[in-house]
C-alpha cells in the first residue's frame, strides 16, 4: 500500500484528476458557452428623432424670445438691436432637425466678456467666415485645425438656439446654442436651403432653413453645414 | 491519519483544486492596457495582450503596416496603401487626423439611397457605394461624385486598439445595455441594437460593433471590409472589386502565405492581440480627475459611454461559430466608455449602411478610451475642444448635456480633466 501511494504516483493521480474534472466541466454543458442568438426587430428611429416637419407654433412674442435668451445665456449677452419694434429676430429650422429655432443679434453684456469667451461656456463660439465644408469630390480629407474664436467687446454676433422636439425653442430643454461671428447683420427673412444654388452645389447632409441677411451692404445668407454655421454671399 | 483514509483525502484535495482552477478561470480580471505598438518599421517594442506571442504579434503588425502596390491588388480605387496610413496616432492601430467622405442622396420618401459613382468620364460606374474613394491606380478609375448625390459626410478613422476585447463582448450584453437605457434616462435615450452578417459564417448574424454605423460584428469581417474598401484588395470574404477598370490582378487578390494565412487573417489576429488603450494613470489619480469621473456618471454620460463591460468567458463560441473566445480575451473587464450602440445625438451624417433607414442619423457611441491622444473630436473631427464636443451633443443626449450645462466651472473642469485622462 505504501509503495502504491508514493509521492510521484500521487502527483500523477492528482494532475490526472484535475484534468479530468476540468474536461468534465467543459463538456457537461456545451450550450452554456455558445453566444445565445438574438432575434431582433427592425431598428426604430431614436426617441428624440422626428421625421415629420416642425408643427406650426404660435408666432413668437418679444417676451418669448427674451425668456429664451435669458434661459440660455443668462445675463452674459444683450440684444444688439432693441428699437421701437423690440428685439429683431427670425425663427426657422436652421439645423434641419424638424424643430424651430430662433436667431437674433446680440453683443456681450457690459463686464461679461470673460464669461462670454470662457472655454467652458454653455455655447459654441464659431466664425461663419471660417466654416469648413468638405470639398466636393474628395474622399480622404484632413479638416483644418482652427483656433477657438473670441468675441470682442461690443461685437455684434448672431445667437442661435436650437429647439428640442415639437415645442422647439420654447421647450425648457432647448439650451444648445451657437454664437456665430461674422453673421450678425440685418435680417431679410428665411428661406429653404435648397432654394440657393450655391447650397445645392455644396451637397450638405441636411436640408434646413437659411437666414437671409445684408452684411456690410452685401446680401447673403447664414446656413448650417451639418456641424457649424457659415455665411455665403447671394448670387449676383 | 491512517493510510486507508489517504486516497479519500487525495480525491477531495484534487476536486477542491480543480474547482479552484475553474473558479479562477471564470473570475473577471482587468484587460491588459498599454500603448504597446510603437511606430517602428521593425516592430520593435510590440507587446501583445497574450492572445498571441509577441513574435507572432510583431509579424502580424508587420502585415498591418505593409504598403500594398498594384502587383498585389491595390485598387483600382482606394484610400490608402496601408492600414497604418490611417491607424497611427499615437501608435500602430490607433486613429489619425484622416477622414473619408461618404455620399448619397435621399429619394422622394426621404429614404437614403446609395449613389452610383461615375468613373472613366461616365463610361463606367461604381453602383451602390456610399464610400467615394479618393485615389485610383489609373486616371480612368478616378471617382467623380455626381452632383445629385446631395448627402455628403466626413468620417474619422476609428481606433482598433483593444478591439479583440470588444469582439469578445457577448451580443446579449449589448442588447441588455440597450434595453436598460430608456429606464435610465426617462425614455430619452434608447440605443439602437443592430445585427449584421458575419462574413466568415455564412447565414449567421451578430451584434454590430465596429465602424461608425456598427457595420461589422467580427474582426475578420472588419478586416476583409477595410481591405477591399480602403485599399481595394479583394479577399476570400470580399472577392468582388468595386470596379475592374485597370485591374490586372485576379480575384481574390489576398492569398494565403506559407503559414496558410491571408493578410485579412493577420490583420484580424493583430487586432485581437492588441492591448486596450490605457488611461493616463498619473492624471487619473488626481483629485480633479476622480471628481470628474464621479460627475461623468452622475450627470448621465455613462448611460451611453458605458464605463465597464466584461467580455464573454473563455471558451464562448462567437461569430456564428467561427471563433472561440480564448483565455487572453475571455472574462476581461474593459473600460471602453461606449455602449457600441447607435444613437441620434444630433450629429448624424444621413448615411445608411447595415442598420436600415431609421439609422440614417444615428452614429455609434464613440469609445472614449485613448481619447486623450486626439484634439479634433467627434465623427467628423470638427470639434476642437472637449467643451465644444460635449455641447454638440443634442437629440437623445439633450437631457444629459443640460445636466452638464448646469455644472459649475470647477465641476466642468473636473469632468474635462477626467476625459483627458482616458
Amino acid at each position: 500500500m505504501s509503495r502504491i501511494f508514493s509521492f510521484p504516483v500521487l502527483s500523477a493521480f492528482s494532475m490526472a484528476g484535475i484534468f479530468l474534472v476540468l474536461q468534465a466541466c467543459r463538456a457537461s454543458n456545451p450550450n452554456a458557452r455558445l453566444e445565445k442568438p438574438i432575434s431582433s426587430g427592425t431598428p426604430q428611429p431614436s426617441p428624440a428623432a422626428s421625421s415629420t416637419p416642425a408643427p406650426r407654433l404660435p408666432p413668437p412674442t418679444q417676451s418669448d424670445v427674451k425668456a429664451a435668451l435669458h434661459r440660455v445665456f443668462g445675463d452674459d449677452f444683450t440684444p444688439s438691436f432693441a428699437g421701437a419694434k423690440g428685439i429683431q429676430f427670425v425663427v426657422g429650422d436652421f439645423n434641419g432637425d424638424q424643430s424651430e429655432d430662433p436667431a437674433l443679434t446680440v453683443r456681450p453684456a457690459a463686464g461679461k466678456l470673460k464669461e462670454v469667451n470662457d472655454e467652458l461656456a454653455n455655447w459654441i463660439i464659431q466664425d461663419a467666415d471660417k466654416a469648413f465644408i468638405p470639398p466636393s469630390g474628395k474622399a480622404v480629407v484632413t479638416p483644418p485645425k482652427q483656433e477657438r474664436p473670441r468675441v470682442e467687446s461690443g461685437e455684434s454676433v448672431l445667437a442661435i438656439i436650437h429647439g428640442v422636439g415639437p415645442l422647439g425653442w420654447r421647450n425648457p430643454e432647448a439650451r444648445q446654442a451657437y454664437i456665430v461671428k461674422h453673421a450678425a447683420a440685418t435680417f431679410e427673412g428665411i428661406a429653404p436651403s435648397i432654394s440657393q444654388k450655391a447650397i445645392r452645389a455644396m451637397h450638405l447632409p441636411v436640408e434646413t432653413d437659411i437666414i437671409k441677411e445684408i452684411r456690410n451692404n452685401r446680401k447673403g445668407f447664414v446656413f448650417w453645414t451639418g456641424g457649424v454655421y457659415a455665411w455665403h454671399p447671394s448670387a449676383g | 491519519m491512517t493510510r486507508r483514509k489517504l486516497p479519500l483525502l487525495l480525491c477531495i484535495a484534487t476536486l477542491a483544486a480543480a474547482c479552484a482552477i475553474v473558479g479562477i478561470a471564470q473570475t473577471a480580471t482587468p484587460a491588459p492596457a498599454a500603448f504597446a505598438t510603437p511606430l517602428n518599421n521593425d516592430q520593435s517594442g510590440a507587446v501583445s495582450n497574450g492572445f498571441t506571442t509577441n513574435a507572432t504579434f510583431s509579424a502580424d503588425e508587420a502585415v498591418f503596416m505593409e504598403e500594398e502596390d498594384i502587383a498585389v491588388g491595390l485598387g483600382p480605387v482606394y484610400n490608402a496603401r496601408s492600414c497604418v496610413d490611417c491607424h497611427a496616432q499615437p501608435n500602430v492601430g490607433s486613429t489619425s487626423q484622416v477622414t473619408e467622405l461618404r455620399v448619397g442622396h435621399t429619394d422622394a420618401a426621404g429614404n437614403f439611397v446609395n449613389p452610383t459613382l461615375t468613373i472613366n468620364d461616365g463610361a463606367n460606374s461604381i453602383p451602390n457605394r456610399s464610400l467615394a474613394n479618393d485615389r485610383a491606380i489609373c486616371a480612368q478609375a478616378s471617382v467623380n461624385i455626381p452632383g445629385a448625390e446631395s448627402v455628403r459626410a466626413l468620417r474619422a478613422t476609428t481606433s482598433i486598439l483593444g478591439d479583440g476585447f470588444v469582439e469578445a463582448i457577448d451580443s446579449n450584453t449589448l442588447l441588455s445595455i440597450a434595453n436598460a437605457q430608456p429606464g435610465q434616462s426617462g425614455g430619452q435615450i434608447a440605443g439602437t441594437f443592430i445585427q449584421v452578417p458575419v462574413l466568415e459564417a455564412p447565414g449567421q448574424v451578430r451584434a454590430g460593433r465596429f465602424g461608425w454605423k456598427n457595420q461589422q460584428a467580427s474582426l475578420l469581417s472588419f478586416s476583409a471590409d477595410a481591405y477591399v474598401n480602403e485599399q481595394g484588395v479583394t479577399s476570400r470574404l470580399q472577392p468582388t472589386e468595386s470596379t475592374t477598370l485597370c485591374d490586372t490582378v485576379a480575384d481574390p487578390e489576398d492569398h494565403n502565405d506559407a503559414a496558410g494565412l491571408a493578410d485579412i487573417d493577420h490583420f484580424a489576429r493583430f487586432m485581437r492581440a492588441t492591448q486596450a488603450p490605457p488611461v493616463d494613470a498619473t492624471l487619473a489619480a488626481t483629485a480633479d480627475a476622480k471628481a470628474g469621473a464621479t460627475l461623468f456618471n452622475q450627470i448621465g454620460c455613462n448611460i451611453c459611454h458605458v464605463t465597464s463591460i466584461t467580455t464573454s468567458p473563455a471558451g464562448t463560441v462567437i461569430n456564428g461559430g467561427a471563433f472561440t473566445v480564448p483565455a487572453a480575451l475571455g472574462s476581461k473587464i474593459i473600460h471602453p466608455y461606449s455602449d457600441f450602440l447607435l444613437h441620434n445625438v444630433g450629429t448624424g451624417d444621413g448615411i445608411v449602411q447595415n442598420g436600415g433607414q431609421a439609422t440614417a442619423n444615428q452614429m455609434r457611441t464613440m469609445p472614449l478610451w485613448g481619447g486623450r491622444t486626439r484634439d479634433r473630436l467627434m465623427h467628423d473631427l470638427l470639434s476642437f475642444t472637449r467643451n465644444d464636443a460635449i455641447l454638440r451633443h443634442a437629440g437623445e443626449a439633450t437631457g444629459v448635456i443640460n445636466n452638464y450645462r448646469a455644472l459649475s466651472t470647477t465641476q466642468k473642469n473636473q469632468l474635462i480633466t477626467f476625459l483627458q485622462s482616458l
